[in-house]
């Protein structure tokens, strides 16, 4: 679009007298200016970058508290007692002054927010100017620009004076330009720009880095993250005891899926969420699709297959004494034996779990079916063959009716022994955890999980009552004095982790913006060309970010009114007609 | 930032900065950063839920005229015990000085709080010993449902009330856990409403006698 200005708008400008001022209120005023002024001063902003690339390396340098103890002023202290070795008496005076936690430390912290400061204090100090540059730019230049600037070209022209000015400015037009017109006496002024809002490019990656430093503040304070371990059928809160927001989660259903060889496929955990005694969300989560609500993203975070749900009641009453799903988290070693008649018939084909340890071997008393006869199998790791090397397991055997005719095997070997073949298949680790809390004679109890050739699984719990060995089945409830134990079955964990991040939808923001005001500041770079047309000549002379831009459109304007000349035709069609007058 | 500018030779000055100027200058940045700013709370913010509503419920004031010891209630020995009134799973209501009159045993409590799991047994089975003695146990939930609250105490025969705080207003109050801010956590309260004892974490069954004695005197407690 272009027009003609037959009237500069002359601005009144500001002045009079000062108004009285007190000492005081001068002496305010002079102090804001001055921090305004070194806010927005580049130095100042390049000076905290500085100082926060030398605190970056500090942390790098010198050992930084963990996360995960860093609200525990106890293991802080204790952490610190270690690192006495290395920094001795100046271990403390380092501590005080922020040093083994520099993201958190207040100075750190502080410079941060100064240079958000300077940063919007810097674009609010330049959007005045770069605002009335865009929208009130300068139209007219004195003739001596056109001596003197850098940029600056004599062009053919078919026409002279205004018929020559039209010419030009419908070239310019074409070129996306916005064109203005003032013509004084024989000479016609042109003043064309383009992409004038591109300046503001700049201001979007100033926003960016603001937002992208309030970001990281906004998820510092405001950020949550917890990680639960939940079994089915069971709730956990996702705070540690009450709060405004608190939630419970229930894992419905807790799937992983596994390759041939054991590598994980796929976890998935069915989930309910409730607050303030209702339900608020249902719905599946995956690793990468987490439930979402209230702000908060629940993510599948792991999967642990090996649980146990134990129940006691007390038979008189039915009251419940015990209820807990145990995470079998450790292991107990157990050998795998098959043991065949002289027929070839397979009598027994399992893994032996172990309920006794005598001297280094763990076993158990097996009844071998058929055969009316017991056997103590135990199974002991021979010593290790050098360092780091684990050494060979092997299977021990006794009849209980002959202690003194035992026998060792070897992983995958078999033996005839008294009319029975017996084979170790290998030693294998079973799911157990030693727990406190089970109703009976011990404080401390062991569970084991095993399961049948079928698949049917079940528990042994070692030392609940008189010291031995129970082992229960799914639903079917064992009674010792009084108390009815009950295997519920097998249960899965499902490792979820709680978020709330409330600076990540700033950091993504912040983002787009820098990308958008980088994109705008190097593809679209603002150009404005001032042309002087009198009867003898045409001068353009222009102010571009880059100076090959301006030449490669002079070099186009040149090119097209020379093509124009050639042709005769000085008209050249106005795009979206002629609007000037 | 830099921006070009002609070098000039006294042509037209571009116009001044005034005051009504820079305010518009400042409050388009602003406002503008205003509006992502808002935008992103509201993106945020959207699926959140309505929050916990306690409809009234948790701490009230303790009338002065159940208040022996002249002083603000406070969650310690001596002190009175801080009122509140909070609902039972089955939609009832219940206010601690209510029971002024016989000794109280307010205890913290959650289903997902193992050690308050292992604690309820000796709960019941103290309820069951010195309720004719006018013992009144008030097992105070932490924002669980009415249904899961049900559930636990029909598992483990708990017949004392069962109020349940839904907004967890009554943890900060009372100071759960103490130093270490943990359940199950239990207050044992005279007949004239004057807290006697406490005790962080899962008591056994001298844990829960040894207090008793000090709220129930001349009982076989």
């Amino acid at each position: 679009m272009a027009s003609v200005d037959t009237a500069q708008h002359q601005p009144t400008p500001t002045g009079g007298a000062k108004p009285a001022r007190g000492v005081g209120p001068a002496r305010a005023v002079e102090l804001i200016v001055w921090a305004w002024r070194m806010l927005a001063s580049a130095q100042f902003a390049i000076a905290l970058i500085g100082c926060l690339v030398v605190a970056g390396l500090l942390a790098v340098l010198l050992p930084q508290v963990p996360v995960q103890i860093r609200n525990n002023p106890a293991a802080i202290d204790a952490w610190l007692v270690l690192r006495e070795d290395s920094f001795g008496p100046f271990t403390e005076p380092l501590h005080r002054m922020g040093l083994f936690n520099v993201v958190a430390a207040w100075w750190f912290l502080s410079a941060l927010g100064l240079l958000a400061a300077a940063i919007t204090v810097y674009v609010l100090d330049r959007f005045l100017d770069v605002w009335r540059n865009v929208t009130q730019p300068r139209r007219q230049v004195p003739d001596s620009f056109f001596e003197r600037a850098a940029n600056r070209v004599a062009l053919p022209s078919a026409e002279s004076g205004e018929a020559g000015a039209r010419q030009i400015e419908a070239i310019l037009s074409k070129r996306r330009f916005r064109v203005r017109r003032v013509a004084r006496g024989d000479t016609v002024y042109l003043f064309a720009d383009r992409f004038a809002w591109a300046q503001f490019g700049n201001f979007a990656t100033h926003i960016a880095l603001v937002l992208f430093l309030v970001g990281g503040l906004v998820s510092y304070l405001g950020g949550y993250t917890n990680a639960l371990l939940i079994a089915e059928g069971t709730a956990s809160p996702i705070f540690a005891v009450s709060h405004p927001n608190q939630m419970q989660i229930e894992v419905l259903d807790a799937v992983a899926a596994f390759d041939a060889t054991g590598s994980p496929l796929d976890y998935r955990s069915e989930l309910v969420i409730y607050q303030g005694g209702e339900e608020v969300a249902r719905g599946t989560t995956t690793v990468n699709d987490p439930l979402l609500y209230g702000g908060y993203r629940f993510h599948q975070g792991g999967y642990f297959g090996e649980g146990a749900a134990l129940r006691v009641r007390d038979v008189a009453t039915g009251n419940t004494l015990y209820a807990e799903v145990l995470a079998l988290t450790g292991l107990v070693p157990a050998p795998v034996i098959v043991v065949r008649d002289a027929g070839g018939n397979v009598l027994l084909d399992a893994a032996i779990v172990p309920t006794d340890l005598i001297e280094d071997v763990r076993g158990s008393l097996i009844a071998v079916p058929g055969t009316g006869r017991e056997f103590w199998v135990g199974v002991r790791q021979d010593d290790e063959d050098g360092p780091g090397s684990a050494g060979a397991w092997s299977l021990v055997v006794f009849d209980r009716g002959q202690t003194d005719a035992g026998f060792v095997l070897t992983g995958g070997e078999t033996l005839r022994a008294d009319g029975l073949e017996w084979t170790f298949v290998e030693a294998i680790g079973l799911p157990a955890l030693v727990s406190a809390g089970l109703p009976g004679d011990s404080d401390r109890t062991q569970t084991v999980l095993s399961q049948t050739p079928d698949g049917t699984p079940f528990v042994t719990v070692l030392g609940a009552v008189d010291d031995s060995a129970m082992t229960l089945f799914p639903d079917q409830p064992v009674v010792v004095d009084g108390r009815e134990y009950v295997f519920e079955g097998r249960r899965e964990f499902a490792g979820i982790e709680v978020r709330r991040d409330p600076g990540a939808n700033l950091i993504w923001v912040a983002a787009g913006l820098l990308v958008a005001g980088l994109v705008v500041t190097f593809y679209l770079p603002r150009m404005r060309l001032w042309a002087r047309v009198r009867d003898d000549e045409a001068v353009v002379a222009g102010l571009a970010e880059r100076r090959g831009v301006f030449q490669s459109e002079a070099e186009h304007l040149r090119k097209e009114l020379e093509a124009a000349r050639m042709d005769g035709n000085p008209e050249i069609e106005m795009p979206g007609g002629d609007m000037n007058d | 930032m830099a921006d070009q500018q002609p070098e000039l030779d006294g042509v037209e000055e571009a116009p001044r900065r005034s005051w009504a100027g820079a305010f518009r200058s400042l409050v388009l940045p602003l406002g503008l950063l205003a509006v992502i700013l808002g935008g992103l709370w509201y993106w945020d913010t959207r699926d959140d839920g309505p929050g916990i509503d306690d409809g009234g419920y948790g701490t009230v004031e303790l009338p002065e005229s159940r208040n022996v010891t002249g002083r603000s209630p406070a969650v310690e020995t001596g002190r009175a015990a801080p009122d509140f009134l909070l609902q039972t799973p089955d939609g009832g209501e219940l206010r601690l000085s209510d029971l002024q009159g016989q000794p109280v045993l307010v205890n913290f409590w959650a289903s997902w709080c193992s050690p308050c799991r292992a604690e309820m047994p000796e709960l019941v089975a103290a309820y069951e010993r010195h309720r004719d003695n006018g013992l009144v146990i008030v097992g105070v939930n932490l924002q669980e449902t009415d249904g899961q609250v049900t559930s636990f105490a029909e598992d483990f025969g708990v017949d004392f009330p069962l109020v349940i705080d839904r907004d967890g207003e009554l943890s900060d109050v009372w100071r759960l856990g103490g130093p270490i801010e943990g359940i199950p956590t239990s207050y044992f309260i005279d007949a004239s409403g004057v807290i006697r004892a406490l005790f962080y974490g899962p008591m056994q069954d001298q844990d829960i006698e040894e207090r008793l004695a000090e709220i129930m005197p001349g009982s076989s407690a």
